[in-house]
Formats: C-alpha cells, sequence, structure tokens
C-alpha cells in the first residue's frame, strides 16, 4: 500500500532521513522504532508532505505522492497525527472533529466516521462543547486520532502518540489503534515505547541516525538480542 | 449646551462609528486570519468608492443599489490581490514581515496614482442618492438618511459574517486557520485557498463600507488615508485580529469622535479617538477585545 524507497531527508544540509526503504501492505500495523533523533518524525513528515525529501520516492497505491503539497496527501486518504497534535486549541471538540470531514459534503461520509470515533474514544462525546485546549494530554491523543478518522483515511500515521500521556491511557489508546485497524484502515506507527507498540504491529522497523537498521516481523525484533538490550531494558 | 444637542451629536456618532466598524472589518479579518497588516486597506476602500461612484455615472446606480455589486467585485480584487501579491511576499525567503509591509504599502501607492490618472486628483460625490439630503427623526433627533443606511448596512454585515463565521463549515476553516494555518492540511484544507477568499472576504467588507460612504462622503484618490488611519487605531482598539472587537471598537470611535467635537474646536476633532487610542495601548496592549 505505502512503499518508501531511499527516502532522505535534509534540513538545511543537515541529513535527518537516509535511503529509508519502508514498506506497509493493506491492513496491517507497522511500527518504526528508534531513539530520539533517529528520523522517525522527519520520516512520517516528509511522507505527508510537509518536508520535501531530497531523494527517493513515497508511493502510495501505486501513486507517487512525494511531491504533493500536504493537504492533497490527505485527500488521497493519508492521514497524519503530528507528534505534538497540532489540534485547534481554541475550538471545540465538536469543531475539531467535524474541520476532519470538510472534505466530505454528504451526511453519511461526515457520519460514519464520527460515529466510529465516538465509539472508540467515548470520553470525547462527553466533552463535545470544550475547548480543545481544556482536554487532558491523553484526550487530546484522542481527538487527534479522531480528528484524523474524520478524513476517512487509509493509511493512519502516528507519531508517538503514547507521548505526556499517564500509562492508563496509553494502553487504551495502542487497543483503540488495534480497533482502527481491525476497521480496515492501515497503520504505520513511530514509536518510542517499542514494548507496547511491537504487541499490536505486525512488523517493525529500527531506524537509527537516518538509518533504516533492521526489519521484521514484531516476533522477531522483539526476540532480537541487540533490540532487547538498547530499547526494551532487559 | 442642552441634553438635545449631546443626544443629536452621540446618535451620529454612533451612525458613523458603525460604518467605522465596517470600514475596519476586513483589516481585522485578515490580520486575524494570516498576520498580515494591508497597508493598502485605505486604497481598497478608496477604490471601492470609484467603483460605486463609477456603477452611478454609467448606469445611474444608487451606491445602495450597487452595494452587493461592488462588494462583489472587491471580493474578486482582494482575492487577486493575495494571489499575485500577498503570497509571494509570505513566502520571502528572509524578512518576510518587511516584504509584507512594503509589498502592502507599494500596493497602495500604485493604487493611488493610477487612480490620480485615471480620475484625477478632483473631489467627486454623487449629487443626487436617493437618500442624500434626507434625515429621519426619531425622538426629536435629527439622523441624516445615509448614515443611517450606512449604519443598518454594517449592522447587516456584522450579522451575516457573525453566521458565516459561527455556522458554516468555510467559518470554522477560517478560525481553524487563524489558531493554526500549518495544520489545517492535516485534515486537507489547502489554507492557500482559505488565505484567498479571507482576502476576498475582507475585501468584499471594505467594499461595502466604500458604497456607503459614497452616498456622503467626497471621493478622492487620497480619501482612504484618514479613513485607513481611524481603522488601524479601530483594530488596535478592539483587540488585533478580533473582527468583533473591530465592531465594538468602530462604535466607540464613532462616540469618542462626536464628544470630542462637542468639547473641542472642530480642527481637533481627531485629538479624542488618539487620545482613546494612546490609553488602550498602555493600559491594555493587547485591546480591549484581543485575545494575544
Amino acid at each position: 500500500m505505502l512503499a518508501v524507497r531511499d527516502l532522505s531527508t535534509a534540513y538545511g544540509g543537515l541529513i535527518a532521513l537516509s535511503q529509508a526503504t519502508i514498506d506497509v501492505g493493506e491492513g496491517e500495523i507497522v511500527c518504526v522504532a528508534g531513539a530520539n533523533g533517529a528520523g522517525k518524525s522527519t520520516l512520517l513528515k516528509t511522507i505527508a508532505g510537509m518536508e520535501r525529501p531530497s531523494a527517493g520516492s513515497v508511493e502510495f497505491r501505486g501513486q507517487r505522492i512525494d511531491r504533493l503539497a500536504p493537504h492533497l496527501v490527505t485527500q488521497r486518504g493519508v492521514a497524519y497525527v503530528p507528534e505534538n497534535r497540532r489540534l485547534f486549541p481554541r475550538l471545540s471538540v465538536e469543531d475539531n472533529l467535524r474541520l476532519g470531514s470538510y472534505l466530505f459534503r454528504g451526511k453519511a461520509d461526515r457520519e460514519a466516521p464520527r460515529d466510529l470515533a465516538l465509539q472508540l474514544f467515548p470520553r470525547l462525546g462527553e466533552r463535545l462543547k470544550q475547548r480543545a485546549e481544556t482536554l487532558s494530554g491523553g484526550e487530546q491523543q484522542m481527538l487527534a486520532i479522531a480528528r484524523a478518522l474524520m478524513t476517512r483515511p487509509k493509511l493512519l500515521m502516528l507519531d508517538e502518540p503514547s507521548q505526556g500521556i499517564m500509562p492508563k491511557l496509553v494502553d487504551e489508546i495502542f487497543a483503540s489503534v488495534s480497533a482502527i485497524r481491525d476497521r480496515g484502515v492501515t497503520v504505520l506507527i513511530v514509536e518510542q515505547r517499542l514494548t507496547e507498540c511491537l504487541e499490536i504491529a505486525d512488523r517493525a522497523y529500527v531506524l537509527q541516525t537516518g538509518r533504516v537498521t533492521m526489519s521484521g516481523s514484531a516476533a522477531e525484533i522483539s526476540g532480537n538480542a541487540e533490540v532487547r538490550k538498547a530499547y526494551l531494558g532487559l | 449646551m442642552t441634553t438635545q444637542a449631546v443626544a443629536q451629536s452621540l446618535a451620529s456618532g454612533l451612525l458613523m462609528g458603525l460604518i467605522y466598524g465596517l470600514v475596519a472589518a476586513g483589516l481585522a479579518l485578515i490580520f486575524g486570519l494570516m498576520d498580515v497588516v494591508n497597508f493598502a486597506h485605505g486604497e481598497f476602500l478608496m477604490t471601492a468608492m470609484y467603483a460605486a461612484f463609477g456603477l452611478y455615472v454609467a448606469f445611474a446606480l444608487d451606491p445602495l443599489a450597487s452595494a452587493p455589486f461592488v462588494a462583489a467585485a472587491m471580493f474578486v480584487f482582494g482575492a487577486i490581490v493575495y494571489l499575485g501579491v500577498v503570497r509571494y511576499a509570505m513566502s520571502a525567503s528572509a524578512n518576510a514581515g518587511m516584504v509584507q509591509i512594503f509589498a502592502t504599502f507599494g500596493l497602495g501607492i500604485v493604487m493611488r496614482g493610477l487612480a490620480q490618472l485615471l480620475f484625477t486628483p478632483d473631489y467627486r460625490s454623487i449629487p443626487h442618492s436617493w437618500l442624500g439630503g434626507k434625515t429621519v427623526q426619531v425622538a426629536g433627533i435629527f439622523l441624516p438618511a445615509p448614515q443611517l443606511a450606512g449604519a443598518l448596512v454594517s449592522l447587516a454585515a456584522f450579522g451575516a459574517l457573525w453566521l458565516v463565521i459561527n455556522r458554516t463549515d468555510f467559518g470554522r476553516a477560517l478560525e481553524a486557520t487563524r489558531e493554526d494555518a500549518g495544520a489545517v492540511a492535516l485534515v486537507g484544507i489547502d489554507r492557500k485557498r482559505i488565505f484567498a477568499l479571507g482576502w476576498g472576504l475582507g475585501a468584499a467588507l471594505v467594499g461595502l463600507a466604500g458604497a456607503v460612504l459614497a452616498m456622503f462622503f467626497y471621493i478622492y484618490p487620497d480619501v482612504g488615508a484618514s479613513f485607513s488611519l481611524i481603522a488601524y487605531v479601530t483594530v488596535a482598539l478592539g483587540g488585533f485580529g478580533s473582527v468583533f472587537g473591530a465592531f465594538a471598537a468602530g462604535i466607540l470611535v464613532g462616540l469618542v469622535e462626536a464628544a470630542t467635537a462637542l468639547a473641542l474646536p472642530p480642527s481637533l476633532k481627531y485629538v479624542g479617538i488618539y487620545a482613546l487610542y494612546l490609553i488602550v495601548v498602555v493600559v491594555r496592549p493587547r485591546g480591549l477585545f484581543g485575545s494575544l
């Protein structure tokens, strides 16, 4: 579904991502692991069209998307939840959700993803009138994912969904990611918390200083001695 | 001075204030949306006044009737200014803020120069409009009909604007872009499209104000200067970027101007407005309704 080939991205000469090759198949949950500064966020930003790659290509469902403006990438069916969530803080939860379905005019196209989002995250339903900025970190993450689902994506990309969230909610969010995949949405997730991520993922990649250094099934990666030492603290 | 005279003066101040609010609305809208101050705002107003004048001369169309057409034409003009000038100024690789200021300031000079070239610096006016010279008497107070109509147009425009911003998808997209223009792509919105529509809407509002002013004010190439100065004060008073703050501040400016005219000689009639401005800048720099 998503084919990233030899993708490189540099910020003013500083190479953040170097010849990364990653595949995501339809219906999969793929986890990209790596330490801070390994290039995980850059990978997602580049796929989302927020950064221009210096080399390489990104194909989504057989079509190149690496030269598209970010809103066009979203329109093709790739939803991106960035690390800092980028909600519209002074708008209500309701308005944030509605904005997610801005592209759709039909009632069904708007209500189906909304029902799904509120079913996955019932606590958002209790806070519809509140401003997004008044939500807790975990609730904001839920809203960011819900807003992304409102665009009816085929691929959902999550950047560190567990960051700054209390542990109980982290489990809830990872469980919801599984549920989202079960509804037919493919998921590409970038995480530092490898344990939880590998539990729900089918396959995983490890990024180190901008390069893909390891790839395999979730079981292979979590069984790898080096990974266990470096990331899982075992 | 009688209570009658005070009431009379404040009533005209209120009407003028509503029109000031309408003049400032577009400036506040564009600033709030994208942090760009349109230094050609006065020239937008001037263009709209000439447009209303032209429609009067060519088709004997009263400014009140031509106002929707002037607003529509200004909508297109505003979007073109964004797409042709401001868009490039914003993507300047260095000092984008300065580039924006000079780009819109320069545009204003060009527009004024073109107006002088095409229409000469002569003062024009629309001699026989429907409402020209008429007055309406309410409780012993005489209200000039053109100003009254202008004030009602302003109220209607702000009402419509409120509905657009709070009740439509476009309004929601406008608010979202104003909050975080970099994030609207995440929901598939092209921010440049929203920016262009925002410029269109802002220009349409000042277009409406221009048509209204053409009923009772002289039309000349420099006419925008005094109004835009008041508009900048209004926007700063209301809170930068707050459209409805501009509405309230416009009324305040109109009332203060009228009160000053009562107390001081006519040559000092702007003293009150700028004194108010200075007080707000010192005491409450974010403006009356600003949330900066």
